[in-house]
């Protein structure tokens, strides 16, 4: 018997020096920006320099960000045609988190500005947190040193899949990435040449309707809750009034479905809407505005054709035109 | 709680085993009965606690009716009292499981419009009712013991195989509890329970859990799929099926050996089957044992001529289909299994025999093309799959082969690609998933042949550090298939 306790013991101590030359070696690829960085990563980081260098801070602005339902959603080029105020859109990938997409828009938020944030649903229901995309993202493109006994440094190993884990950092050790300084889209994907110098996305033509055959309702918790995404909102809301920046909440354009009438939904957005009146969050519209037929979308039920995004865009614009924030905006800029 | 979740490994485990062995040191037998018992029952409650009454009131009738049909003598019929039994049994299990499908169909058939009733399936009803029922049998028959209500709840709430099995019958579970041996820490059993857990965990997570993504992909999120897709995704449930559910297994065994409970293996090495009755010979062993015994045996088995057999192997395997799933996708994947078993018994008494390569080819091919109905939510994806499978919507090779296989154009191959993302990667796994399920040995052989050395040591860390890891990575524990049976 006495064999089989040292067993244990000895197969505790493999699993803790195991485990530890898996987080190192995985930890340095990571962190040292040898990891094969994706496709997916490499279209954000391209859209968001090219989004933030079109930015132009000498004039107080409206900054839309969210997801991609944003990015596919509003078209800040015709808000700033009609309402002459300079606008621009942020937005890029709901998977990077709310987080993510808050201090993405702190960069170049200043007093003064006005931003509005029309978020996906499970930004509203999503606990606190950084999203494995955005920190894979910070760990290619971060300016940050970080330091490897962090929680973030942890998850960053750890929620990879031990095989996609391994497949990354062997096609680095074949790709020797660190000659390579230009990222190439793949061009069978989102391109960042499809961003406006607004930030909008164009070139979205027609339904893909292979796509949006299996397209439903959005999913919802069962029951609402004070979630991690709704603190966040609440202290980018204190953020913003202690920095002079007004902020409104409001909701994504999704494709309608019949399921939106039933009680379960009905109760969720009220709940909702009482909580952002409760915590003295504006907000523009309300959940049943921004639900537009299946003609409208492009690949996904968050993300509008050229056309749906006229036809939202416009509806946002008479949202939004006799707002103060807006007004004053227009005096500042006119 | 799911087996893999860290609250199950790092907290409920670590703590329900400490207290057990300590009050067994202790000389508090009852109190540590008790305590599996309540650890069972939180362990059950953690999904739902609503499901938790409806657990304790069958475990209280069946306990009442079981003692009722052991004693010598009863005033009224024994046999009366055992059918009561098993009918409420079976009308509780089909109360919560199929009165939906029952009621869909009556309104089909009878142009109806009868509101359905959306119960919610109590957790493991199918598990627990079908050992209870032995139990009820084994009553009437005499061969159950008296058991204490102590004893006998702790058999049917045993948490290790309480949720999805194995089967188990009271007569191999409760005198293991009795045993003197059964108290004491046994490092023995402690280093094969970890050894064969860390197996089933890297089965279910890191092998089962990468097929599903696939398997959901082309069942549930595509309206056709080409040649190459149709096979991906059925061989994507084939594995993922496997990987769950004898992980899950795995992990059950193990965590009941940390106990010195030995459960019954219930899978071994079913895709290495030659023929159907082989395969359910090495399928969810202690399911097709309970029904052997339990209504097989009773209908008749193959003492009453040979068209008798033949039905008996029908019914067997529809209510097989029908226990797994109230959908007629479940009856027509049993119905299926069960004419393949009928044709078997009958190629197996005209004397001839099949090359063993031919005869795994069909065996294995069979069975995964009836796995898609069992996948399939309805008869039009399984369709889909199959017409995929089949070539009806065309062959389509990868964009990469064009340069080089360009000439299969004038035989309708096309070229593109693929509407399942990572196909590289689904290849890869498929083909490690033969090589896993054709070629090495099961994680009982495994066990079997386990010794404290340090390849096993290594082994062990590899398999559970891979789980583990990719327990945190996939967020969310998924489900056991078996999960809702």
């Amino acid at each position: 018997m006495k064999k089989y306790k040292k067993f244990v013991i000895v197969a505790t101590l493999t699993f803790m020096v195991l485990g530890s030359i898996y987080y190192s070696i995985s930890y340095n690829f990571m962190s040292s920006k040898k990891i094969d960085v994706s496709d997916e990563l490499i279209w954000i980081r391209n859209s968001l320099v090219k989004k933030h260098e079109n930015v132009d801070f000498e004039q107080n602005k409206l900054i839309i960000t969210a997801g991609s339902n944003t990015l596919f959603g509003i078209r800040t080029k015709d808000i700033s045609e009609s309402l002459k105020i300079p606008a621009y859109n942020l937005a890029i990938h709901a998977g990077l988190g709310l987080e993510f997409i808050i201090e993405d828009a702190k960069e170049v938020l200043r007093s003064g500005d006005v931003v509005i944030l029309p978020l996906e649903y499970n930004h509203f229901y999503a606990p606190k947190g950084t999203t494995k995309l955005a920190l894979d993202y910070n760990a290619a493109f971060g300016e940050e040193e970080r330091s490897p006994f962090t929680i973030d440094s942890l998850k960053l190993v750890f929620e990879e899949k031990p095989y996609d884990n391994v497949k990354k950092i062997s096609k680095s050790l074949m790709n020797n990435k660190e000659n390579e300084t230009e990222l190439i889209e793949n061009p069978n994907g989102y391109n960042s040449k499809n961003i406006n110098n607004h930030g909008d996305q164009t070139n979205q033509l027609g339904p893909q309707e292979l796509a949006l055959v299996k397209v439903g309702p959005v999913e919802i918790p069962g029951e609402f809750t004070e979630s991690g995404g709704l603190l966040t909102i609440k202290e980018f809301n204190n953020w913003c009034e202690q920095n002079n920046i007004k902020l409104f909440i409001t909701y994504p354009n999704t494709m309608y479905f019949k399921e939106y009438e039933d009680n379960h939904y009905k109760k969720y957005f009220e709940s909702l809407s009482d909580y952002f009146v409760k915590n003295k969050i504006s907000t523009i519209g309300q959940p049943s505005d921004f639900l537009y037929d299946k003609k409208y979308f492009y690949d996904t039920g968050y993300h509008l054709n050229e056309e749906g995004m006229t036809v939202r865009t416009r509806e946002f614009i008479s949202f939004i035109k006799d707002l103060p924030e807006i007004k004053t905006l227009q005096l500042q800029n006119n | 709680m799911l087996f893999n979740s860290f609250e199950f490994i790092f907290a409920f485990l670590p703590v329900i085993f400490v207290v057990y062995f300590i009050l067994g040191k202790l000389q508090l037998l009852v109190a540590s009965k008790i305590w599996l018992i309540a650890s069972s029952l939180f362990f059950y409650s953690w999904w739902n606690i609503a499901y938790l009454p409806l657990l304790l009131g069958s475990l209280f009738f069946n306990y009442v009716v079981g003692s009722a049909l052991g004693k010598e003598h009863l005033k009224v019929s024994k046999k009366a009292v055992l059918v009561i039994g098993i009918i409420i049994n079976v009308a509780f299990l089909g109360y919560y499981k199929y009165s939906d499908f029952f009621i869909v169909n009556m309104n089909a058939l009878t142009d109806s419009n009868f509101e359905l009733l959306h119960l919610a399936l109590p957790l493991a009803i199918s598990f627990f009712t079908f050992e209870q029922i032995i139990y009820l049998v084994d009553s009437y028959r005499g061969e159950t013991k008296n058991y204490s209500l102590l004893d006998y709840s702790l058999f049917v709430t045993f948490f290790p195989k309480l949720i999805a099995g194995p089967i188990v019958y009271h007569n191999e579970i409760i005198p293991q509890f009795k045993s003197k041996w059964n108290k004491i820490i046994n490092w023995k059993n402690i280093s094969k329970g970890i050894f064969i857990f860390s197996i089933g965990l890297f089965k279910k997570v890191a092998i089962a859990d990468t097929f599903a993504a696939w398997a959901t992909q082309g069942f549930d999120q595509t309206t056709s799929l080409t040649f190459i897709d149709g096979w991906i995704t059925s061989l994507s449930y084939t594995f993922q099926l496997y990987f769950d559910f004898s992980g899950y297994c795995d992990m059950a065994i193990g965590i009941s050996l940390l106990f010195n409970i030995k459960l019954l293996m219930n899978f071994n090495s079913p895709y290495k089957a030659l023929d159907i009755q082989d395969f359910w010979r090495r399928w969810h062993i202690t399911l097709s044992r309970f029904l052997t015994h339990y209504l097989y045996i009773p209908l008749g088995g193959n003492r009453k001529g040979k068209v008798r057999t033949y039905i008996n192997i029908l019914i067997i395997f529809m209510v097989s289909g029908l226990w797994h799933g109230a959908g007629w996708t479940f009856i027509f994947w049993g119905f299926l299994h069960g004419v393949a078993s009928c044709i078997t018994r009958f190629w197996k008494t005209t004397g001839f025999k099949l090359n063993k390569v031919l005869a795994w080819f069909i065996t294995f091919n069979f069975v995964n093309i009836a796995w898609v109905f069992f996948r399939a939510k309805t008869f039009d994806d399984a369709i889909k799959v199959l017409k995929g499978m089949f070539g009806f919507n065309g062959i389509q090779l990868p964009e990469i082969l064009h340069s080089k296989l360009a000439f299969l154009s004038q035989f309708q191959v096309s070229f593109g690609a693929s509407q399942l993302t990572g196909v590289k990667d689904v290849i890869l796994f498929i083909l490690l998933g033969f090589l896993i399920v054709l070629l090495s040995k099961n994680s009982i052989q495994l066990t079997e042949r386990f010794r404290p050395n340090f390849y096993h040591a290594v082994f062990l860390s590899f398999a559970l550090l891979t789980g583990l890891i990719s327990i945190y990575a996939l967020k969310n524990a998924s489900e056991f298939l078996y999960f809702n049976f």
